[in-house]
């Protein structure tokens, strides 16, 4: 993946100007507090909001953006939002080292579960389709600390081998204990460089 | 569970029970004439001595209004689907669906009689016709507003347009189209009377026809009345098996 010289204005603010844009590393942690262009980047890269003007853009053709709303159909049950909207199939679910995360409640319609619940099935399905590049927008609110810990090995795992991943947080201290590249945004517009806090 | 009166309910009854004692107490005291208010006695004397009973035609215009009515929704939200999903076929259809729902059915009885007779099949039809453009128009622009994050989904899953359709379109819609049927079922209920008004042998449409041409004040009365009962009756139930058909809403 490689992006370079992208500009983007949004609702008469310029958010990224001559931003270039280069991770090093499959597993890449973007942090910097709210409001400051994370969730904008995801977007741009997943195609979903257009950059005004950019001199090299390079992705994958296939990315899969999970965003911080709930996107799961309430009327259909953990088991039929994975299976029956992504191309995963059963075999795939239920033979993932991530499966027993959702099990005691896979059957259970969306609408019957907590967000946290809705949350993981969100990743979980995201994860198992396994597309070339899979940006996640702060993952792990409202996740207790068990599953945050499968999931966090098995993005480890997923980076090296089926898919580069791009992981925004709120700060430091959320990605202490992962691997990968951590780059920050300074909250102040517009965002011109991201700096690197940690190496490869 | 133990229920509870609440005071919605008290003006509930209050506003079907005082239409009623205003009548009574309008007849009784000669306040109003027998001529433009007949009394409660006349209007329940006027059911009882018709042949078929009044309980065949309300059981005729009940089936035929039940039949057109779910034809007509059925109809309306697989075309509404259908030309969300294409844009050639939205193209096509959208001017002349925009174009036919602006006609009040009612203005569409003497084409359907030319072309259907006085037949069971043209009354259908006349419904279908009258309510199903209006629920295509509301099922394609409650799919025009896909929210963002349902989109960004979808693009990320690779979702297959079967799915797609099935899985999601079908019952987004549903959530958000009960209004809409709701009006379509009032206005399946004036078609479906009109529709007897002509040519019918059976029906509460029948028997408006046959009151007036016997000046039978008091029958009008009567089946307006059941038409009334029937209406909300009619919309209590169609509320009802709404919440089963949206069952996600009830949270």
């Amino acid at each position: 993946m490689d992006i370079q010289g992208l500009d983007f204005s949004y609702n008469q603010q310029q958010v990224f100007a001559k931003l270039s844009f280069k991770p090093e590393a499959p597993l890449t942690w973007i942090i910097g507090p709210p409001g400051s262009g994370k969730t904008t980047l995801l977007k741009l890269l997943a195609g979903v909001l257009q950059p005004n003007s950019v001199d090299k853009f390079e992705v994958p053709s296939a990315v899969g953006l999970i965003i911080q709303e709930p996107t799961l159909l309430p009327w259909l049950t953990g088991i039929d939002n994975i299976t029956g909207l992504a191309r995963v199939s059963s075999d795939r679910l239920f033979n993932s080292s991530l499966y027993p995360l959702i099990a005691p409640f896979a059957q259970k319609r969306a609408y019957q579960m907590s967000y946290g619940q809705q949350r993981l099935i969100e990743l979980i399905r995201l994860l198992l389709l396994a597309p070339p590049l899979i940006c996640f927008d702060e993952p792990f609110n409202f996740l207790d600390l068990k599953s945050r810990g499968v999931l966090l090995s098995y993005i480890e795992s997923v980076s090296t081998r089926e898919s580069d991943l791009i992981i925004t947080a709120h700060d430091q201290s959320e990605v202490l204990e992962t691997s990968g590249e951590v780059l920050s945004v300074s909250g102040g517009f517009p965002i011109s460089c991201l700096k690197i806090e940690r190496a490869l | 569970m133990k229920r509870t009166i609440t005071f919605p309910t008290v003006p509930r009854i209050i506003g079907i029970i005082l239409p009623l004692v205003l009548w009574i107490a309008l007849t009784a005291t000669h306040t109003v004439s027998d001529r433009y208010l007949p009394s409660l006695p006349a209007v329940i004397e006027a059911g009882s001595g018709l042949n078929p009973n009044l309980f065949i035609h309300i059981l005729f215009t009940t089936t035929r209004l039940t039949i057109g009515f779910i034809c007509g929704s059925l109809f309306g939200i697989v075309v509404g689907i259908s030309c969300a999903r294409s844009t050639t076929l939205r193209d096509l259809a959208e001017p002349f669906i925009q174009s036919t729902r602006s006609v009040p059915g009612v203005a569409l009885v003497p084409f359907f009689l030319l072309w259907f007779g006085f037949s069971e099949l043209g009354r259908y039809i006349l419904v279908v016709a009258g309510i199903s453009f209006n629920i295509s128009i509301a099922t394609m622009q409650i799919l025009t507003n896909i929210p963002e994050s349902h989109r960004i989904m979808f693009n990320s899953l690779g979702t297959s347009p079967r799915a797609f359709t099935i899985r999601y379109m079908l019952p987004f819609s549903l959530q958000k189209l009960l209004p809409t049927i709701r009006f379509s079922l009032s206005t399946a209920i004036g078609l479906i009377v009109t529709s007897e008004l002509l040519g019918s042998q059976v029906g509460l449409g029948y028997l408006v026809q046959t009151s007036v041409n016997t000046f039978s004040f008091s029958l009008v009365f009567l089946v307006a009345i059941v038409l009334g009962i029937l209406s909300v009756i009619a919309d209590g139930l169609l509320i009802f098996t709404w919440r089963y058909i949206v069952f996600w809403r009830q949270s």
